[in-house]
């Protein structure tokens, strides 16, 4: 195990800045709940020794899955290892219960198979649960993004041919603005849930050119005619199960480190800060 | 029993209550410390604060605990007792058919024992099995398909060895087969929370009922998706159901999400005792609404008579109560009488009474 020295100078002499190294894990993201890592406050501490960074890491219950554990704490090491004259990185699991494994296998740089000789398959190792993952995020960003068009009064016709190009999102005001033949509508406080709608179509591969049709099923598969109910019922129990999950993590992590009990844990005003 | 301040009758099946030894003398290891803090996380980030025990409490209650809060504050007709081992973990186990049988022994009316199996302990496994049924007579078993056993953190339903306890089961007659997912599972790398095995496993028995216990959360769509194809999935309410106090919006969304996909013969009350008591659970419940746009959206309703077939008449079902008769022969026990000095009026439940999502009267 990696040891902590609270003595360790937090200013960098000919490192990197600890504040280099926030913003270089910002976009990590906890893959069950499609969440960056630092927003939800699992990142407890950076500890920067010139070209040394130490990274501790928290997780909201002792028995949080441990290849989900594996997949953060890689990125997390990855994310600050592609930092210009980063000597090592360390990650360190506090309080979990194969935080051993886990922190020895990310500072040996080791597979998740590796780590685990004997519990885990060799054969695609954790790619294939980052893909699962990476589906259901693009499913809930897609399904709220929906939800927000119909409410802004388009209609089913036209959501099933709208185009890339007739939207763009105005990042400062939170805005985007969607061309519907002459008119333009706004959806308010929609834009952060609609550029990770686009970035995940882009990771999964979807086309996306100008001419792309928007709102397509995970393998680029179009709305049938008539058909955006049955689409979002699929959709909608795949975004109420990621924000489920969202709110009981959250809360645990808030109640175990925190104390905090029922209503500081959970605030139902939040509901759609959660996914939006 | 719950009974309305109209004299209407609501009899209570609580589906998941455990009476576990999680004490610091019976802990093995870490794990098991870090188990039972953990439950005790759940615990106090859903109840509300008059219904937050002690550590200590919490750890070991003991049977007279257990039986107040279940019989006499908490309306409770029957409970079903929920063994999970974890011997890997605790010397004597956690919550194993022994320590659960004494119970069921003090008062045979007010519970329902259930078995357990696990399918790597093979031969031996499958005899004790047929003990349990022998001397215990068992209708169900629940499944952690997470526990630890040696060098092994989990099976699958559909791993071949499993099969051969699936159809062991339906030689016994062990009808009810109620599966709780956990964080491990070989192999590690794979998503240990994934209910397709389930869904395998319940194609395959048809005979069996499959009881998804905490509505296949943390992946409640696959739950959901398995539980419209296969007639014989159940949904176990346990986890799911303390949401109606803190985060009410989300449980009228998943309840609705039930409702819509499974439908109300389906689902099955739980409380998951001692993680959360049934009392503020099932007041809650009864005085709880689906917002209007919800229900719309969905097309569903949780009225009165869906609240009764969720709160007792299907777990029924699945394990061959009358209610009416067993309401009648238990209102003569000992606990009924207290209950009925604790309650002497009836309760209201806000059906009807244009009541939101907000506590009944009876609730502090």
């Amino acid at each position: 195990m990696v040891s902590i020295d609270p003595r360790a100078t937090e200013t960098p002499v000919n490192g990197v800045s600890v504040e280099q190294v926030y913003a270089a894990i910002a976009d990590v993201l906890d893959p069950e709940l499609d969440e960056p890592l630092v927003k939800l406050g699992f990142v407890g501490q950076v500890i920067v020794r010139e070209r040394d960074v130490t990274l501790v890491f928290k997780l909201p219950t002792y028995w949080c899955a441990p290849n989900f554990a594996y997949l953060m704490a890689s990125d997390l090491r990855n994310c600050v290892q592609a930092l210009p004259g980063i000597e090592a990185v360390h990650v360190v699991l506090l309080n979990h219960f194969a935080e051993d494994e886990i922190n020895e296998g990310i500072d040996q740089e080791q597979a998740f198979f590796e780590a685990f000789p004997g519990e885990a398959e060799e054969d695609g190792d954790l790619e294939e649960l980052r893909r699962t993952f990476l589906r259901k995020g693009f499913l809930m960003r897609q399904d709220a993004l929906i939800r927000q068009l119909l409410k802004a009064g388009l209609d089913e016709s036209t959501l099933r041919t709208l185009q890339v190009s007739d939207i763009t999102i105005d990042e400062e005001m939170g805005l985007v603005l969607v061309t519907v033949g002459e008119q333009v509508v706004t959806l308010r406080g929609a834009a952060k849930n609609t550029q990770l709608y686009l970035q995940k179509r882009r990771i999964l591969g979807l086309p996306q050119e100008g001419a792309a049709v928007l709102i397509t099923d995970e393998r680029g598969g179009l709305i049938a005619e008539g058909g955006v109910q049955e689409f979002l019922r699929r959709s909608r129990s795949v975004r109420l199960n990621i924000m489920f999950n969202t709110s009981l993590c959250k809360g645990l992590f808030l109640t175990r480190y925190k104390d905090a009990g029922a209503s500081e844990a959970h605030r139902e005003a939040d509901i759609e800060g959660d996914i939006l | 029993m719950y009974r309305t301040t109209s004299g209407e009758e609501i009899f209570v099946i609580d589906s998941h209550t455990h009476l576990w030894d999680g004490s610091p003398e019976n802990q093995k290891n870490k794990y098991g410390k870090g188990w039972i803090e953990c439950f005790y996380d759940y615990h106090r980030n859903l109840s509300p604060p008059d219904y937050v025990w002690p550590l200590e409490k919490y750890q070991k209650y003991g049977v007279e605990t257990m039986v107040n809060d279940e019989f006499v504050k908490g309306y409770v007709d029957v409970a079903i007792l929920q063994p999970t081992y974890l011997k890997e973990f605790y010397i004597n186990g956690f919550n194993t058919i022994e320590q659960n049988n004494v119970v069921k022994q003090a008062y045979p009316d007010r519970f329902i024992l259930n078995g357990r199996w696990d399918p790597r302990e093979g031969e031996k496994g499958l005899e004790e099995l047929r003990r349990q049924k022998a001397e215990y007579n068992i209708q169900g078993v629940k499944l952690y398909t997470a526990e630890w056993y040696g060098n092994s953190k989990g099976y699958k339903l559909s791993d071949p060895e499993a099969y051969r306890f699936l159809e062991e089961s339906v030689k016994l007659d062990i009808r009810n087969i109620h599966v709780h997912k956990g964080p491990t599972i070989f192999p590690l790398n794979k998503d240990a929370f994934d209910v397709a095995d389930i869904d395998d496993a319940a194609t395959q028995f048809t005979e069996l009922n499959f009881i998804v216990e905490h509505v296949g959360l943390p992946r409640l769509e696959d739950f959901c998706w398995i539980a419209t194809q296969e007639s014989n999935v159940y949904a176990g309410l346990s986890v799911a159901m303390p949401f109606i106090y803190p985060r009410p919006h989300y449980f009228a969304e998943i309840m609705a999400n039930l409702l819509y996909w499974i439908g109300p013969d389906k689902i099955l009350f739980g409380s998951d005792y001692a993680i959360w008591e049934p009392k503020w659970l099932i007041e809650r419940f009864l005085s709880f609404e689906l917002p209007e746009d919800i229900q719309r959206e969905f097309n569903v309703k949780l009225d009165m008579e869906t609240k009764r077939k969720i709160l007792g008449l299907n777990a029924a079902r699945l394990y061959d109560v009358t209610p009416e008769e067993r309401m009648r022969k238990l209102q003569k026990d000992d606990f009924s009488q207290r209950a009925r000095e604790l309650y002497p009026v009836g309760l209201g439940t806000g059906a009807g009474s244009g009541a939101t999502m907000a506590p009944t009267s009876v609730d502090v």
